[in-house]
């Protein structure tokens, strides 16, 4: 009798503890996704903003008096050619009762200083429109687009806000007039960076990133795939291989600023290859991803039942054509998805790049490998660490696009695993 | 990276969590962004510290290896 009471007493002790364990597990699994929902969020609300712009509409006259080139048309006159004095024009005309220098600089500052060159590159496709009078959306200033976003507001005092009274004053009669205009910010996503938020744009830093990681694709994948066969199909096992895999797992490990050193140690000062450029950028990535890719590479080759490569041995094949024929397709999936998923983290690596000098402030898109370029985590390090206040949404916006790239690699990966994978 | 954007700068011996520390990656980027030359003390010192880096995880490696190789079991 006592002997099935403490049986039933220990029995319910283990299935408590069984309940237990399956809490613990849980909680663990939702506060990591409760985690990463905070994280996807905040980006989302910081950053959303940043996909539309505000614009204004203002009525421009190409007045070649104000343009100051007399009556030439040319290009090279042209891209000379005082346009932010159109703009002045056109915003004095709107409201005439502002006279006072210091006044008529404020109310420039509402639009931004790449109108400008908008205004230019339209007198550049047509000459014609010379001496007449047209409407056109202009970009606002990052003040202006913060203030018609809502994230300044007028209740704030005038000295903790970046518009003036005055400025906010005329800010609201354009609004008023129907002269403000939220639009899709397609500039984002086709200039390079500036040191203006609202002009800045993510174009030249994706292009950055794909040079980057087509040399680091181009020179990582092949090595660490011959790489990986060898040692793991051929290499005989003795102290030197123990070694060379000691060190493979040791590099995989090593922080990669340590990579961004060596870069600098070697490409830079020895070989003086260029600063800046995404050729010395993915060369040191394809080092830093080639142990990656060995490891899973080798570990997708012993997965590989060893009756494939007897029964291909027993019918007469030579090893190499064992490993080329039947082992290697077979193991095909699995370094694919060890490729992929290496790329994606040389995708997010900032810190041997900020050693390379890839950190610098590059408005231009770059043409080809050696042009000096930032890359996407680059790019928004960099906007994380500008004073303005409109960066901030850039910088969430910036690291959408990157989520977007990663995600969209690791989907491919998993896909491509699913799809080829093989089950013995 | 991470730590470039979320860790300190001051060099503080500290067996507090809480206090401002630095880390070694921290160190390195503040020490080669600018411009020196090559052969600078601040260059060679940011050298050293990436030469410590890759030793320790060098030591953690090796003895990694050692546990797996003295407890791994082989069933086949």
């Amino acid at each position: 009798m006592t002997d099935s009471l403490a049986n039933d007493i220990r029995l319910r002790r283990r299935y408590q503890a069984e309940r237990r364990f399956r809490i613990y597990g849980i909680t663990a699994t939702a506060s990591g996704l409760l985690f990463l929902g905070v994280m996807l969020v905040s980006i989302l609300i910081i950053g959303h903003s940043a996909f539309r712009q505000s614009f204004i509409k203002l009525d421009v006259t190409f007045d070649p008096e104000v343009l100051q080139i007399g009556d030439k048309t040319d290009e090279e006159s042209l891209r000379y050619a005082h346009f932010q004095g159109l703009i002045r024009v056109a915003l004095r005309e709107k409201f005439p009762e502002v006279t006072d220098r210091r006044e008529l600089r404020e109310l420039y500052a509402l639009v931004s200083r790449g109108a400008a060159d908008v205004l230019c590159e339209i007198l550049i496709d047509d000459p014609g429109l010379m001496g007449q009078r047209h409407t056109y959306w202009l970009p606002a200033s990052d003040d202006m687009d913060l203030f018609v976003k809502g994230e300044i507001k007028s209740s704030a005092p005038e000295i903790e806000r970046q518009l003036s009274d005055r400025q906010i004053e005329w800010a609201e009669r354009l609004t008023s007039d129907g002269l403000v205009d939220l639009r899709f910010n397609t500039a984002f996503f086709t200039t390079g960076d500036s040191r203006e938020p609202e002009l800045a744009g993510i174009w030249g830093a994706v292009k950055g990133s794909f040079y980057t990681l087509l040399v680091t694709l181009a020179l990582s994948f092949p090595t660490g795939i011959l790489a990986a066969i060898y040692l793991q199909e051929f290499a005989p096992k003795n102290p030197v291989t123990d070694l060379i895999e000691v060190n493979i797992n040791n590099l995989a490990a090593v922080p990669s600023i340590v990579f961004g050193l060596l870069g600098l140690a070697v490409f830079l000062n020895f070989f003086h290859m260029p600063r800046s450029a995404p050729l010395v950028g993915g060369v040191v990535l394809a080092l830093m991803t080639l142990p990656v890719i060995i490891i899973a590479a080798r570990a997708a080759l012993l997965a590989v039942p060893p009756s494939i490569r007897e029964a291909a041995l027993a019918v007469g094949a030579t090893p190499m054509q064992t490993v080329f024929h039947h082992v290697a397709p077979l193991a095909l999936p699995g370094m694919l998805t060890g490729a992929i998923i290496g790329m994606a983290r040389a995708l997010g690596e900032t810190a041997p790049l900020l050693m390379i000098g890839m950190v610098a402030f590059i408005a231009d898109i770059p043409q080809g490998v050696t042009d000096p370029a930032t890359v996407l985590p680059v790019q928004i390090f960099l906007w994380a660490d500008s004073p303005e206040r409109a960066f901030m949404s850039k910088m969430a916006a910036g690291i959408m696009v990157l989520l977007g790239f990663l995600i969209a690699m690791n989907l491919i990966a998993v896909v491509l695993r699913h799809r080829f994978e093989q089950k013995w | 990276m991470i730590v470039v954007m979320a860790a300190g700068l001051s060099a503080n011996l500290t067996a507090n969590p809480f206090a401002a520390v630095t880390t070694i990656t921290v160190q390195i980027v503040g020490l080669l962004t600018g411009d020196q030359e090559f052969d600078s003390p601040k260059t060679l010192a940011a050298f050293a510290l990436g030469l410590v880096l890759f030793t320790v995880t060098l030591v953690l490696n090796i003895t990694a290896l050692q546990v797996v190789k003295k407890y791994r079991e082989k069933y086949d």
